[in-house]
C-alpha cells in the first residue's frame, strides 16, 4: 500500500453505535476518516435488546438527530414498532421508543457508512496506538501495519479484555460469538491510564416457533407512530407486536437452586453491574418477596423468528436457564436459540477525559461509548457524535464543542461522566437533568439544530425550516395573547370539552393554560393554520410548542431563571494548567478532588463531590486574580 | 452544591462579634436601593438622599391593610453608596442601628423578607475583589478571609442544630427525599411493574412535612427569644429582696423602649436589655400558702406566670438561711421544670451580710444553678447577668454569628415550606408528575442548605433500593 493510503485525519476504532456516529460526523465535516472493526458484518450491532430510545434515551436520540447524527434516521428506517412512552405524564418526560430489526439496523448503518464520501471502512484487529511526545500519531494493527492519523477515537465497547460468563464457565469474547480485543487495554494502562472492570448481561433468545403466544398478553405499537428523526415526517410501516408474560414461584425456585453456580454469587465476576438492569437472579435475590416479574418477548426482526426475552437477563448455567424459562406461561416448550450471559470488560474511568472526550493524558486521543463506563446504544452514539465533532475541531485548531447541562441531555451525560465517579455502568435518566422541563424530546431541533448546521451535519433547508418554526412559534404566542374570542362564540366550545364557561372575554393564551384546552378543539374560532389540525408537519410542530410554552409558562420561566443564575459559574473557564496544590485556603479534600478531575469550568468544579461552596468562592477569586478568565465559547443562537 | 449567584443582593452585620453600642448592617447588590427604599423612612425620601450622606430615620415593617400596623423596629442612621463608589463596587446601603441582637435580628429578617439574602462568609470581600475594588490585596489574602470566615460559620452550622433539632431535620430530609424518589420513579421507570404513589397519600404526607417544618421554625428557641424576648419571673418569700434585685438590674441596664408585637402590656412587666438580649421581667407577689383571699388571687396569677416563664429566678435571703417555704417553692419549681422546659436560677441574696446558705452546697443538694449576690451593693450583679443570658440562650455562645446561623436555617426552612406548598397545589390541580417534581426537588435542595445537599445519585439509590427496577 502506498503511504497515502495509510494516512488519515481521524481513525475510529470500533464500529458500534459510538464508532459509527464518530466516523460519520468526522467524515461529513470533511476529515479523511478510517473506521476499523474486528468484523465488518457486525456494524452497529445491537448486542442487547433490539430497541432504540425509551425514557430519557429517546430524548438523546432526538438530540443526536438534531445535531446531524445518524441514529434517529436508522431507527426510523429499521423500526418494527413505535411507542411514545410516558404519555400520561407531562411533556418533559415523553420519550419515543422503537423496536428494531436487529439485522436491518446493522445493514442500514453499513449502507450509510459505505455511501459516505471521505469515510473508509476496514476490518482490522488493532494491537495498539502510536503515541509520540504525549500525542497520538496513529494505530498499529495486529499484523503490524502502521496507519497514521492526526486523531484517534477509541470506541471499543465491551471488547477490551471481554470475558463472557455462562454459569461457572467463562471464555474470552467481545460479544456472544465474537472475539475480544486483547492487548490494547494493556498498552493504554502502560501509557498511564487508570482502568476498571464493569459487568453487564443479556437474556436468552427464544425460537418463536416454540412459544405459545396465546398464553401471553399482546403489546402493540402506537396507532399514530412518530418518527425519531426531524428529517422524517411520518412512519409508514406495518408494526409488529411484543408480548408480555410473567415469572412465578416455580421459576424463582428453579433460579434459586442454581445460585450456587451463578458466577455473580460465586464471586467469579469482579466487575460492577448496573443496578437499573439487574439479572433475573439478582431480582429474586434482592426482592425475594415479589411473587412475579414481568417478561417481555420482543421480536428480533421482521424476518426473524427469534425473540428477545426482556427482563430475564441471566448468567446462570444452561440447564437452569432452560428449566426456569419453561415454567413461564407461554414458554412451556421454549427452545433457547442463544443463551443468556454476563460479560466483564475493561473500561477507563472517564474523569480521565476532558468534556470534549479527549483524554487528558494523550493529546488527540478520544474515548467514546462503553469504554467510558456507560451502558446503552443511545449514550454510546451521543458520545461518538461529540467525539467525532471535537476530534475534527481539535485538528483544525478550532474552539471545542461542549454542550451545557442546561442545553441538552448530551451535556448532562458528558458532564456527569467527566465530573462524577461512576459506581456502576452509567445510564441516562430524566432525573439527572436539573432542567428537565426545558430538555424535551419535542424541542431538540429548536435547542440544537443550529449547532448541527454550523458543523455541516444538518442540511441548510432543514436548518431554515427550524428557524422558520422558531419565528412562527413566537409570532403565534403573541397572537394568542392578543386574541380574545367573544364569550358567546367560545362558551359553546368550552362546554364541548367540559371546561368552565367564561363570564367575560379572556385571551386565548390565558384559556390555553387550562389543562383540558387544546388549540385543535377551537378550529371554528379562526382560520389561522395554528387552529387547523390539517396534519401539516410544520404546523403540528408549531402548535405543540405554542401549547407547551403557554401551558407551562411559569415552570419553564423558573427553570430559565435558574440557568441564568448558574451561568456565571458555567461560563468561567479554569486555566488548564492550574496547580491546585499551590492554592492556599482551599480545603485539602477540595484540592484532591479538583486535581483528580481538573474541571474545565467553575460550574463543573462546583458539581464535584467533596468540593465545598467556599472552595468554589476561593477558586473564583484565584481565577479572576490570574486574569486568565474568558467567557466560554459556547455560541448560542437566538 | 449550588453556589450563590453574584446577581443576588446580600446582607450581613459588618460590625465585629459581641454586642456594641451600635451595629452596622450592610447590604450590597443591584436591588439594595429598592429594598432599602421599602423599609426606610427618613427625613428625606430614600431616592433623594445623596450618596455618602448619613441620614437619620426609621426602619419599619410595612403594615398590612392599615398604615397603623406599620411597626418601627429601630431608629437608625442610613448611608447609601452608589456603584462603583462603594466597598463592594456595587450599590451598597449601610444601616447603623442599636447594637441589640434583637434589633439586628429583626432588621436582617426584614431585609431578607424584602428580597436580599444573607451573605456567605467573605462574600462582601469576594465581590469587592471581583469588582476590582481591592487591587492591592493579594488574591491569597481574600481567599484566606473566605476560608477563615467559612471555618467560623461552619462551627455554627449544623453542629449548632444539635440533638432533637438535627434528628428532626434529618428525618425531614429523608421524608422529602422519599417523595422525590417516588415521583422520579414514576418518571424514569414508568414502564416497570411497580406501583405509583397515591396522590391523596402524597398530599397527606406533604402536609405532615409542612407541619413539621412549621414547628421546627417555631422551635428555634433563639429565634423566638429574639422576637419576643425572654420571659423572666422573679419569685421568693416576701422580704427576701426581689424588688431590690429588679431595681439593681434596672440600674445596670437600660430598659428597652421599643414596643414588641404580641407582648402583654402588663404594668408589672419591665423590659431589660442584657448583653443585647431582651428580657421581660416580672416581679411576683410573695409566694406562700395563704388563706387570705386577696393574696390567694396574687398567688394564682404567679402560678400562671411561672407556666410561661423561660427563666425563673428564686430569691433566697442568705442571711436568714434556707426555710421550709424556700424548699417548698424550690421543689415545686424543679419538679415542673422537666415538662415546661424552663431554667431555674437560685439567687442567694444579701451576700453583704454573713451568709447561712452557700452556693456550693445549694448546687450540690438541689442540683440547681446557684449564684450569690447582694442586691443592695450590686455585688455579683454582673455575674448574674451573664448567667441569665447563658440560661436564656441554652448555654450557646450568644454572638452575632449565631444569629446569622439561625436566621439562615429559618430562611431555608421557610423556603422549603413554600415549595412544598406549591407542590401540593400542583398535585391538587392535577398537574403531571414532572411539574410537581420541580417544586419537590426545590424543597429538597432548600433543606439541603442546612443538612447537606441531596444528590441525584442519592435519589436513584433510594429508588433502586426500594423498587425492583430493570427489564
Amino acid at each position: 500500500m502506498s503511504s497515502k493510503e495509510n494516512e488519515f485525519d481521524v481513525i475510529v476504532i470500533g464500529a458500534g453505535h459510538a464508532g459509527c456516529e464518530a466516523a460519520l460526523a468526522a467524515a461529513r465535516m470533511g476529515a479523511k476518516t478510517l473506521l476499523t472493526t474486528i468484523n465488518l458484518f457486525t456494524i452497529a450491532q445491537m448486542s442487547c435488546n433490539p430497541a432504540i430510545g425509551g425514557l430519557a434515551k429517546g430524548q438523546l436520540v432526538r438530540e443526536i438527530d438534531a445535531l446531524g447524527g445518524e441514529m434517529g434516521l436508522i431507527a426510523d428506517d429499521s423500526g418494527i414498532q413505535f411507542r411514545m412512552l410516558n404519555k400520561s405524564k407531562g411533556p418533559s418526560v415523553w420519550s419515543p421508543r422503537s423496536q428494531n430489526d436487529r439485522i436491518g439496523y446493522s445493514m442500514r448503518m453499513k449502507k450509510s457508512i459505505e455511501q459516505q464520501p471521505n469515510l473508509y471502512l476496514r476490518q482490522h484487529h488493532i494491537a495498539g496506538i502510536i503515541v509520540t511526545n504525549g500525542r497520538v500519531q496513529g494505530i498499529v494493527t495486529d499484523i503490524g501495519t502502521n496507519i497514521a492519523s492526526k486523531a484517534v477515537i477509541l470506541c471499543a465497547g465491551t471488547f477490551l479484555c471481554g470475558l463472557i460468563h455462562v454459569g461457572l464457565s467463562h471464555f474470552p469474547g467481545g460479544r456472544s460469538g465474537e472475539l475480544p480485543s486483547l492487548g490494547l487495554s494493556e498498552q493504554l494502562q502502560q501509557l498511564g491510564f487508570e482502568a476498571g472492570r464493569l459487568k453487564t448481561g443479556t437474556p436468552p433468545r427464544i425460537d418463536g416457533k416454540s412459544i405459545d403466544f396465546a398464553s401471553t398478553k399482546l403489546q402493540s405499537g402506537d396507532e399514530d407512530p412518530q418518527p425519531f428523526s426531524y428529517r422524517h415526517h411520518r412512519i409508514d410501516v406495518e408494526q409488529l407486536p411484543c408480548y408480555l408474560t410473567n415469572t412465578n414461584a416455580e421459576t424463582h425456585a428453579i433460579l434459586k437452586s442454581g445460585l450456587d453456580r451463578s458466577p455473580l454469587y460465586a464471586g467469579v465476576i469482579k466487575g460492577k453491574g448496573p443496578r437499573y438492569c439487574p439479572s433475573i437472579e439478582d431480582k429474586i435475590f434482592r426482592f425475594y418477596d415479589k411473587p412475579s416479574h414481568q417478561i417481555f418477548l420482543e421480536p428480533e426482526g421482521r424476518d426473524s423468528r427469534e425473540f428477545y426475552l426482556n427482563g430475564f437477563s441471566t448468567s446462570l448455567p444452561e440447564d437452569i436457564q432452560v428449566r426456569a424459562i419453561r415454567t413461564i406461561p407461554g414458554m412451556e416448550r421454549a427452545a433457547i436459540t442463544r443463551l443468556g450471559y454476563a460479560i466483564e470488560y475493561d473500561y477507563f474511568p472517564p474523569h480521565q477525559l476532558k468534556p470534549t472526550l479527549e483524554t487528558k493524558l494523550v493529546e488527540n486521543l478520544f474515548f467514546a461509548g462503553q469504554i467510558n463506563g456507560t451502558s446503552g446504544y443511545e449514550e454510546a452514539a451521543a458520545q461518538g457524535l461529540m467525539a467525532g465533532i471535537n476530534a475534527v475541531l481539535k485538528i483544525r485548531g478550532e474552539a471545542p464543542f461542549i454542550l451545557d447541562r442546561s442545553e441538552a441531555y448530551i451535556g448532562v451525560l458528558i458532564d456527569d461522566l467527566v465530573t462524577k465517579s461512576l459506581a456502576e455502568p452509567y445510564r441516562i435518566f430524566t432525573s439527572l437533568a436539573e432542567h428537565r422541563l426545558l430538555l424535551r424530546q419535542d424541542n431538540a431541533d429548536l435547542r440544537l439544530m443550529h449547532h448541527g448546521y454550523r458543523f455541516g451535519l444538518i442540511p441548510k433547508e432543514t436548518f431554515l425550516s427550524v428557524k422558520k418554526k422558531r419565528e412562527q412559534i413566537e409570532t403565534s404566542i403573541k397572537a394568542l395573547q392578543n386574541f380574545r374570542p367573544a364569550v358567546e362564540k367560545i362558551n359553546p366550545l368550552l362546554e364541548q370539552v367540559g371546561s368552565t364557561p367564561l363570564r367575560a372575554s379572556e385571551s386565548m393564551a390565558k384559556l390555553l393554560k387550562r389543562p383540558e384546552i387544546h388549540l385543535a378543539d377551537f378550529s371554528s374560532l379562526s382560520t389561522d393554520a395554528l387552529f387547523q389540525d390539517s396534519g401539516d408537519h410544520f404546523w403540528q410542530g408549531v402548535r405543540e410548542q405554542v401549547e407547551i410554552e403557554i401551558k407551562y409558562e411559569g415552570f419553564l420561566q423558573r427553570q430559565r431563571e435558574q440557568i441564568e443564575k448558574m451561568r456565571e459559574l458555567e461560563d468561567l473557564i479554569i486555566p488548564e494548567n492550574l496547580d491546585y496544590s499551590q492554592l492556599r485556603s482551599i480545603s485539602s479534600e477540595g484540592k484532591e478532588k479538583l486535581s483528580r478531575t481538573r474541571p474545565r469550568t467553575l460550574g463543573q468544579a462546583s458539581r464535584i463531590l467533596g468540593v465545598s461552596p467556599s472552595d468554589i468562592a476561593i477558586l473564583m477569586v484565584y481565577i479572576h486574580s490570574g486574569n486568565k478568565h474568558r467567557k466560554a465559547e459556547v455560541s448560542r443562537e437566538t | 452544591m449550588i453556589a450563590n449567584s453574584l446577581q443576588d443582593t446580600i446582607t450581613a452585620v459588618s460590625t465585629p462579634r459581641g454586642t456594641g453600642a451600635i451595629a452596622v448592617i450592610r447590604m450590597s447588590g443591584r436591588a439594595s436601593f429598592a429594598i432599602a427604599a421599602k423599609v426606610f423612612s427618613g427625613t428625606r425620601d430614600f431616592y433623594a438622599i445623596d450618596p455618602r450622606m448619613a441620614v437619620h430615620g426609621h426602619i419599619a415593617k410595612e403594615g398590612g391593610v392599615n398604615e397603623e400596623d406599620r411597626r418601627i423596629i429601630d431608629e437608625v442612621i442610613l448611608t447609601k453608596f452608589k456603584s462603583p463608589n462603594s466597598y463592594t463596587g456595587e450599590d451598597v446601603v449601610e444601616i447603623s442601628c442599636h447594637g441589640s441582637r434583637y434589633i439586628v435580628h429583626e432588621i436582617l429578617g426584614l431585609l431578607t423578607a424584602t428580597g436580599a439574602r444573607l451573605a456567605e462568609p467573605g462574600e462582601f470581600t469576594k465581590r469587592a475583589f471581583l469588582n476590582g475594588k481591592m487591587d492591592l490585596l493579594q488574591a491569597e489574602g481574600v481567599a484566606d478571609i473566605i476560608a477563615a470566615q467559612t471555618q467560623a460559620s461552619l462551627q455554627l452550622s449544623i453542629s449548632q442544630a444539635s440533638g432533637k433539632l438535627s434528628t428532626k431535620l434529618r428525618r425531614l430530609r429523608e421524608d422529602i427525599k422519599n417523595y422525590c424518589a417516588s415521583l422520579e420513579m414514576e418518571l424514569d421507570f414508568s414502564e416497570e411493574d411497580v406501583e405509583f404513589i397515591d396522590r391523596k397519600e402524597l398530599v397527606r404526607t406533604i402536609e405532615m412535612s409542612q407541619k413539621e417544618i412549621s414547628s421546627l421554625i417555631e422551635s428555634f428557641r433563639f429565634g423566638k427569644i429574639m422576637r419576643e424576648g425572654v420571659r423572666l419571673v422573679i419569685v421568693g418569700r416576701p422580704n427576701v429582696g426581689k424588688s431590690s434585685l429588679l431595681n439593681a438590674l434596672l440600674q445596670e441596664d437600660r430598659a428597652i423602649v421599643t414596643e414588641v408585637a404580641g407582648t402583654t402590656r402588663d404594668s408589672l412587666e419591665e423590659k431589660l436589655d442584657i448583653h443585647g438580649v431582651l428580657f421581660r421581667v416580672t416581679d411576683t407577689a410573695g409566694l406562700r400558702e395563704t388563706e387570705d383571699r386577696v393574696e390567694k388571687f396574687g398567688v394564682m396569677r404567679t402560678e400562671k406566670l411561672l407556666e410561661s416563664a423561660e427563666v425563673v429566678v428564686l430569691v433566697i435571703d442568705g442571711s436568714e438561711g434556707l426555710t421550709i417555704q424556700d424548699i417548698h417553692i424550690l421543689e415545686s419549681l424543679t419538679k415542673a421544670d422537666s415538662a415546661l422546659d424552663r431554667k431555674v436560677l437560685v439567687t442567694i441574696n444579701k451576700s453583704d451580710l454573713p451568709l447561712k446558705v452557700f452556693q456550693q452546697s445549694m448546687s450540690q443538694d438541689y442540683q440547681v444553678e446557684t449564684i450569690e449576690i447582694s442586691a443592695k451593693t450590686s455585688q455579683g450583679i454582673k455575674g448574674l447577668e451573664r448567667k441569665l443570658v447563658d440560661l436564656a440562650m441554652g448555654g450557646q455562645e450568644a454572638q452575632m454569628e449565631s444569629i446569622i446561623g439561625k436566621t439562615r436555617h429559618k430562611n431555608a426552612l421557610e423556603k422549603a415550606e413554600g415549595f412544598l406548598r406549591a407542590a401540593k397545589d400542583s398535585i391538587v390541580q392535577n398537574y403531571p408528575a414532572d411539574l410537581v417534581a420541580v417544586d419537590l426537588r426545590a424543597s429538597l435542595s432548600s433543606i439541603g442548605e442546612i443538612t447537606g445537599e441531596v444528590t441525584n445519585e442519592e435519589i436513584l439509590q433510594d429508588i433502586f433500593s426500594k423498587f425492583c427496577i430493570g427489564k
